[in-house]
């Protein structure tokens, strides 16, 4: 892996409330995503595996450490020089019925993506939402989130972060709202996007069985820390810090049916 | 008494809003013997919800009507129960715990207060304080949980604490929906061990509503699948689970392994879940069944017994 497209160097962050003490919610992490991988950043609530992702999105800066997006420290740059870099990263956020502006249809929201691209255009922006299933693309142009299904909006949502060409898309919990019978597309839409565009994905999720089969590498954080990192199935098939056998053996177990 | 604590059959019930009606359920068949464990799962919108709220009487009477089945409770018919009658069986025989205790308990009352209104409820004056006592050590809270408000106790604690609060009735029936969805997985797996501890303990049966396969097949004997308002599939957890019989239930075990296939791709269903204002005659899965024939799309089939699969009862033509 010569040039990560994602650096997290040491990264800190304390969250200071009036009154009470102050909350350590990620403390001196690292950790990196090469060119085209895919890390699912794993952990319960409080693990501060959101904070991390909120840091590395840029929407929140560290108090130390750095964030090296392709090669350029994010806390250097100037605020023209970060919209533009930022580009490179999009996120994919967990209910896409509330990232999602409900008062847009999908063409506004779709343009609004696309802003200030050259070809922004309905044309552009049913291309995209053919691409990620919701075809024929021209037709959903009008719809508004409510009137579609929510499987749909994710799809939406996974048009919207394709529309800047990004190298790298930072998803936090991006299948907790989908039904089991619609994550699986939704999986599959983002492998499908990967193969094509070789794009990285960081992962942030609390569900181990989709981390071990999605994604190459997994980061186990807890209480603000990684603390186990590795290939995503070595790892997640057999851990071994305790806290990671903790939650691994934690998941209710499924055995697969007799039958195919 | 025949020894079921819960019996629904072929239950229709509709909301209507502004003009357009959803068969929430649409002849849903539902049986809990006493002191079993029953697991019932589906998808969003499949109605399992309406079906657990419906058990305790908490359809909203504006909207929600039954139009036709039958619904009883520990062998009394509750299908046209009035509030009243339905205030005299809440908490007990049947109680419910819900997947957010934040919003079920009073955010200003203290946990043990709110304890004891509902044992105050069944039981003389007398031991109210030793039953408040009992109550906690039993959902294994610290006694000193009694004087916490609830935004003081941690969502585990939280969902304890509602626990404690359905005990105090002595339920004979317990209806969680989707008890940890909210929850961490190792604090679930905490409240699922404490919930099948109770069971034991008590005596008490269980309906388990759960979109978490992995959850009900963990902690029920027997597993109702429910899709579009009809329960499609039902039979002990081994066979639902171990030998598939409904095309909905094999795609959704299939979906719930999140493993990939040979050429790395997730198993999905196709299509969506129907809208339930938009049903036809027929199976509401034939859109999306890779097994649909002409029939399938003109009547529902009744339940009988699956074909090459274990002692369960399916509704589906390809086991007709």
């Amino acid at each position: 892996m010569s040039d990560p497209i994602l650096i997290l160097d040491n990264v800190s962050k304390t969250f200071r409330r009036s009154g009470g003490a102050p909350v350590r919610a990620v403390n001196n992490v690292s950790l990196t995503v090469g060119r085209g991988e895919t890390v699912a950043l794993v952990g319960e609530s409080g693990s501060g595996k959101s904070t991390l992702g909120r840091i590395a999105l840029g929407l929140l800066a560290p108090d130390s450490g750095r964030v090296v997006l392709e090669g350029r420290s994010l806390g250097d740059l100037s605020p023209g020089e970060f919209r533009r870099a930022r580009v490179a990263m999009q996120p994919i956020f967990q209910d896409a019925s509330s990232s999602l502006n409900p008062r847009r249809p999908a063409r506004e929201l779709m343009t609004q993506a696309l802003r200030g691209q050259d070809g922004a255009s309905d044309a552009r922006s049913a291309e995209l939402l053919d691409r990620v299933g919701l075809s024929p693309g021209r037709d959903y142009l009008p719809r508004f989130p409510h009137e579609i299904s929510g499987g749909q909006r994710q799809r939406l949502a996974v048009a919207r972060a394709l529309a800047m060409n990004p190298r790298l898309i930072i998803a936090d919990e991006p299948l907790s709202g989908a039904d089991v019978s619609i994550r699986g597309q939704i999986l599959n839409l983002l492998l499908d996007i990967k193969a094509e565009r070789g794009v990285a994905y960081l992962m942030i999720t609390h569900d181990i069985s989709i981390a071990r089969h999605f994604a190459d590498r997994v980061a186990v954080m807890q209480h603000g820390v990684i603390v186990e990192t590795g290939p995503a199935e070595a790892v997640l098939s057999a851990p071994t810090h305790p806290y990671t056998r903790q939650l691994v053996a934690a998941v209710p177990v499924l055995e697969a049916p007799a039958q195919a | 008494m025949n020894g079921n604590i819960l019996e629904i059959d072929a239950l229709r019930l509709a909301y209507r809003t502004r003009g357009t009606v959803a068969y929430a359920m649409n002849g849903a068949t539902l049986h809990v013997a006493e002191g079993e464990a029953v697991g019932l799962v589906g998808e969003s919108g499949s109605g399992k919800s309406t079906l657990a709220r419906a058990t305790l009487g908490l359809i909203p009477a504006k909207i929600a009507r039954i139009e036709s089945g039958r619904m009883a409770i520990g062998g009394q018919d509750v299908t046209r129960f009035t509030e009243d009658q339905w205030q005299a069986i809440r908490g007990n025989p049947v109680a419910m715990v819900f997947q957010d205790p934040l919003s079920y308990l009073n955010p200003v009352m203290r946990v043990g207060k709110q304890i004891a209104e509902s044992v105050r409820l069944h039981e003389p004056r007398a031991i109210l304080q030793s039953r408040v006592e009992e109550l906690l050590w039993l959902v294994k809270l610290p006694a000193a949980a009694a004087e916490a408000y609830p935004h003081e106790l941690s969502g585990g604690m939280r969902q304890r604490a509602l626990l404690a609060v359905a005990l105090g009735c002595k339920p004979k029936l317990l209806v969680a929906d989707e008890p940890t969805t909210a929850l961490d997985v190792t604090t679930q797996a905490e409240i699922l061990a404490l919930i099948r501890e109770l069971r034991e303990r008590l005596g008490m049966a269980l309906l388990l509503i759960s979109h978490d396969l992995g959850i009900v097949a963990s902690a029920c004997d027997r597993i109702y699948v429910m899709y579009a308002g009809h329960t499609v599939e039902w039979g002990k957890a081994a066979d639902v689970f171990g030998r598939p019989a409904h095309p909905y239930t094999v795609g959704l075990l299939k979906a719930a392994q999140a493993a990939r296939n040979a050429e790395g791709r997730f198993a999905t269903i196709a299509g969506d879940p129907p809208n339930l204002a938009e049903l036809s005659p027929g199976c509401p899965f034939t859109p999306r069944c890779p097994l649909a024939r002409a029939e399938c799309s003109a009547e529902m089939p009744p339940p009988g017994p699956a074909r090459n699969a274990g002692a369960q009862e399916v509704r589906c033509w390809a086991h007709r």
